[in-house]
C-alpha cells in the first residue's frame, strides 16, 4: 500500500482545533483515503523546515525500503514567516527528500492576521512565488495552493485560531483542497 | 590579517547590550583590533538551523576568496527544544570546513531547569564538548559552565531581561572568548598575540 506522509509544524498536530484526533486536516485526509493508502502524519510544535531538514534519520529512514512514498509538507509558521532564507531551507529539504525516493508535495504559506501579519506577508509572497514557479526544479511533484484559497487569502479570516492556526473549518478547507492535488499526482503515477 | 566572523543569534547581534560595541562580539573585535579583521553577523531569533541555511549567502559566498578565515558560532538559545540541533551543528561545521573555514563553537548559556530547551541545551552542550574535534572544529569556548554567566535563569544581574547578556555579562563573554581564539589561532599564525 503506498504511503502518504503528512509532515510539518504544529498545524499537522492539530494546533488550532479543539479535537485534533477528529478535526485536524491530516485526520480528515486520512479518513478520505482510508483503505487505499497508508496515511501517516507527524508534526513538531515550533519547528521550521530548516529544523525538519535535520530530522531525516528520526522520521524517514524507516521508510527507505518503501517503494511508493509521498510526502506532503505543510510548514509556514516558523521559517517561512521568520527567516529570510526560508527558500534555501525548502529547496534543500525538497531536494534531499526527492533524492531519498520521496515524491514531495509542498504547500503555500497562507496569510496570517494580527501582530504576525506585517513581517510575514512579504516573506510569504517570496516563498510562495518560489513554490509556485521554481519548486519543480527542486524536485517537487506538485503544490497545494492554500494561500490562494479564498478561505485563507485575506487577513482576519474566520478559518484561523488567533490569526495563525487553522481551526476546524480551516482544516476542512485544507483537506478539501489538498486531496485533489495528492490524487492528481497519484493519477500521474498510475496509482489512483 | 586573518578574518574572524562571529555568527549566530541575538546575542551576536548585540541584543541585551547597550550598543554593538559593548556586545560580546563588539568587545572581541576591540580586543583583536590590529591583528584580526572581525565581522559580526547576528540575527535575532535565528535558530542554529536557520543560521545553517543562511550561511551560504551570508558567510560562505561573501568570503569565498578570503584565505585565512575563522568563524565563532553562538546559538542554541532558540533551538534548544529541537532535537535536531546538534546534527545541525555538525553539518554546519562540516560545510564551513569544506569551504575553507576554521570553526570555533561556544557552549550555550542555559535557561531554567524543567523546560524542554533546558534539557536540549544541556544535551547540545555535551555534544559540542564531546564531538567538536570529530566534526573538525578547532575548539570551543566554555560559556555554560561559567559560574557567573553560564545560566540566564534567575540571573538578573547579568541577564536583566532573563535571556540576553547585558554590558557586564558581555565583557565576561569576551573575556572567555578572546584567550580561546588567541590560543587556537597561535597554532596557525606565528607571532599573533
Amino acid at each position: 500500500m503506498p504511503l502518504l506522509y503528512i509532515y510539518g509544524d504544529e498545524q499537522v498536530i492539530g494546533t488550532g482545533v479543539s479535537s485534533p484526533s477528529t478535526e485536524s486536516f491530516p485526520v480528515l485526509i486520512r479518513k478520505e483515503l482510508a483503505g487505499l493508502w497508508n496515511v501517516q502524519s507527524k508534526g513538531y510544535y515550533g519547528w521550521g523546515t530548516s529544523s525538519l531538514y535535520f530530522n531525516y534519520e528520526n522520521d524517514f529512514a524507516e521508510y527507505e525500503s518503501t517503494e511508493s512514498k509521498y510526502l506532503y509538507l505543510v510548514e509556514g509558521k516558523q521559517d517561512i514567516g521568520i527567516s529570510p532564507y526560508d527558500v534555501n531551507a525548502l529547496n534543500q529539504f525538497t531536494r534531499r527528500m526527492t533524492n531519498a525516493g520521496w515524491n514531495v508535495i509542498l504547500s503555500t504559506a497562507y496569510v496570517t492576521a494580527g501582530r504576525w501579519a506585517t513581517p510575514w506577508i512579504e516573506r510569504y509572497s517570496i516563498i510562495n512565488h518560489a513554490i509556485r514557479n521554481i519548486s519543480q526544479q527542486w524536485g517537487a511533484r506538485a503544490y497545494v495552493d492554500i494561500a490562494a484559497d479564498p478561505g485563507f487569502s485575506s487577513e482576519g479570516n474566520p478559518n484561523l485560531l488567533d490569526g495563525i492556526w487553522p481551526n476546524a473549518a480551516g482544516c476542512q478547507i485544507i483537506a478539501d483542497i489538498s486531496i485533489p492535488v495528492i490524487r492528481s499526482v497519484w493519477e500521474a503515477d498510475g496509482l489512483a | 590579517m586573518p578574518l574572524l566572523v562571529i555568527y549566530g543569534n541575538s546575542y551576536v547581534a548585540g541584543v541585551g547590550a547597550s550598543s554593538v560595541a559593548l556586545s560580546f562580539p563588539g568587545r572581541i573585535r576591540a580586543g583583536l583590533t590590529g591583528y584580526w579583521d572581525t565581522q559580526i553577523v547576528g540575527r535575532s531569533g535565528n535558530t542554529a538551523q536557520q543560521c545553517y541555511f543562511a550561511m551560504s549567502d551570508t558567510i560562505i559566498k561573501p568570503y569565498a576568496t578570503t584565505s585565512d578565515k575563522w568563524l565563532l558560532f553562538y546559538e542554541g538559545t532558540n533551538c534548544g527544544n529541537q532535537s535536531t540541533y546538534p546534527k545541525c551543528y555538525r553539518q554546519l561545521t562540516l560545510d564551513l570546513i569544506s569551504a575553507g573555514w576554521n570553526v570555533i563553537h561556544m557552549t550555550t548559556a542555559t535557561p531554567q531547569p524543567g523546560i524542554a530547551s533546558y534539557y536540549g541545551i544541556l544535551q547540545g552542550n555535551k555534544i559540542i564538548r564531546n564531538d567538536y574535534a570529530a566534526w573538525g572544529a578547532k575548539g570551543y569556548v566554555e560559556i555554560a559552565n561559567d559560574p557567573i554567566i553560564g545560566s540566564y535563569y534567575n540571573n538578573a544581574t547579568y541577564y536583566p531581561d532573563a535571556v540576553h547578556p547585558n554590558d557586564t555579562a558581555c565583557q565576561l563573554y569576551a573575556d572567555l572568548c578572546i584567550p580561546t581564539i588567541r590560543q587556537l589561532a597561535s597554532n596557525y599564525y606565528r607571532g599573533l598575540p
